[in-house]
């Protein structure tokens, strides 16, 4: 997920400033669940690692109908005041997030965020396998880094929030609007935690990454302009603690794209399914 | 893939049978133990569910009375016995301990409980939500 993106000198200065930092929180927090926690001030860390099982289906062209494999990752999650960094790709829906928050009264939320959206993809495809025939000779998609506000409202355990991101990495330069509906459910020791959300993309986005420019067209690959397009999402996520350190965890993430996405010759179906297990450590 | 499958159901196993239950030691003449003696939430401050077993087992035969060390609330008696086991579902955020009275002499003969503990505690800022 994290692939493509300069973050290779972020994560120095984090480890440096972790390491300088006369303050370390024991203790971590997740996303989603902690919201009805109030915000600390000064600097404030956790780290948590995470191994699990993935299998997902591939939507690009040519390549394996099911990808499959052992996904280990690290979490990390600062703060300092109103400055926060997550890394989390322990589950599904995760990924870096920077962010600063202007406004975080009376479960109203405002905050300047900057995030990786989409991940980037050329002739070998995503997963960096061999050159694909199908998709041999297509210009190289970069992964996006968008920034822009989010604005969230929280009822108890369920949130809705709303995003409005504009790349500024240069791989498409175009807006992307999305809306999430998210809810938690507690059961004895489990914790369920459910999302819906629509995303709205601009026609840079879609061109950049689904469109095929005159350079790109094959006798089998047609020219392809799309428009606007738009992916509804649907994410199921649970979590056990098994120990005082290790939690359980599996989830599933369904997307579906819109025509405009669909209907591109680089792309071999209009839906998208990943499922995960896993554990996680918790420092 | 079919090892590395059953590998993970090891760790699984493993990691699933670390501190989550007590020792009984049922070749003593007496004990009085807890199971679990621990209960696991996943967040600060959430109750913690456990289904909890109380053993007892006493030398002498006599009326005793399990009650909650702390209010002190009768949880169940036995009379003329010297062995019990008290079951029932425990749901809190709170730890809870137990002590084994005899209502004859007004010795308390055991103490044990359950501790709650939690893997995310609430020291960490308001985490943001992300979705995708």
């Amino acid at each position: 997920m994290l692939k493509g993106l300069s973050i290779k000198n972020l994560l120095k200065l984090l480890c440096l400033t972790i390491l300088l930092s006369p303050h370390v929180s024991q203790a971590s927090n997740r996303l989603y669940a902690d919201n009805d926690l109030e915000p600390t001030q000064g600097f404030a860390w956790d780290w948590s690692f995470g191994a699990g099982v993935y299998i997902q289906d591939s939507y690009l062209l040519g390549t394996e109908d099911t990808n499959q494999g052992l996904d280990l990752n690290l979490n990390i999650a600062l703060s300092y005041n109103n400055f926060y960094l997550d890394i989390d790709n322990s589950q599904l829906s995760g990924t870096l997030i920077l962010g600063y928050s202007v406004i975080d009264k009376y479960d109203w939320g405002l905050d300047i965020i900057g995030s990786n959206f989409q991940s980037g993809f050329d002739e070998r495809g995503i997963y960096t396998n061999g050159v694909i025939n199908e998709l041999k000779g297509i210009k190289p998609r970069e992964y996006d880094f968008d920034t822009g506000i989010r604005l969230s409202r929280s009822f108890k355990d369920t949130q809705l929030s709303f995003e409005l991101l504009n790349d500024i990495s240069g791989a498409h330069g175009g807006w992307i609007f999305n809306s999430y509906l998210s809810h938690i459910r507690v059961w004895r020791n489990w914790e369920f935690r459910s999302v819906a959300g629509l995303n709205f993309y601009s026609e840079k986005f879609t061109q950049y990454y689904y469109g095929i420019t005159p350079e790109e067209t094959t006798s089998e690959r047609n020219l392809y302009r799309p428009s606007n397009g738009y992916s509804v999402l649907i994410e199921f996520h649970a979590e056990y603690p098994i120990t005082e350190n290790w939690v359980f965890m599996g989830g599933v993430l369904s997307t579906k794209f819109s025509n405009s996405i669909g209907d591109s010759p680089i792309i071999s179906q209009s839906y998208q399914h990943k499922a995960k297990v896993g554990v996680r450590y918790v420092f | 893939m079919y090892f590395r499958n059953i590998a993970y159901l090891y760790l699984l196993a493993v990691l699933l049978s670390f501190d989550t239950f007590a020792e009984v030691n049922l070749d003593s003449a007496e004990h009085f133990a807890v199971t679990p003696n621990k209960c696991i939430a996943l967040r600060e401050g959430r109750p913690c569910y456990a289904v909890v077993s109380v053993n007892w087992k006493k030398t002498d035969i006599g009326n005793y009375c399990l009650r909650n060390s702390k209010n002190k609330q009768i949880l169940q008696c036995w009379t003329s016995q010297n062995t019990g086991i008290y079951q029932y579902e425990f749901n809190s955020e709170k730890n809870q301990n137990f002590e084994l009275v005899n209502t004859k002499t007004g010795h308390i003969s055991g103490q044990a409980g359950i501790k709650v503990h939690w893997v995310y505690t609430n020291k960490q800022k308001k985490r943001r939500w992300r979705i995708f």
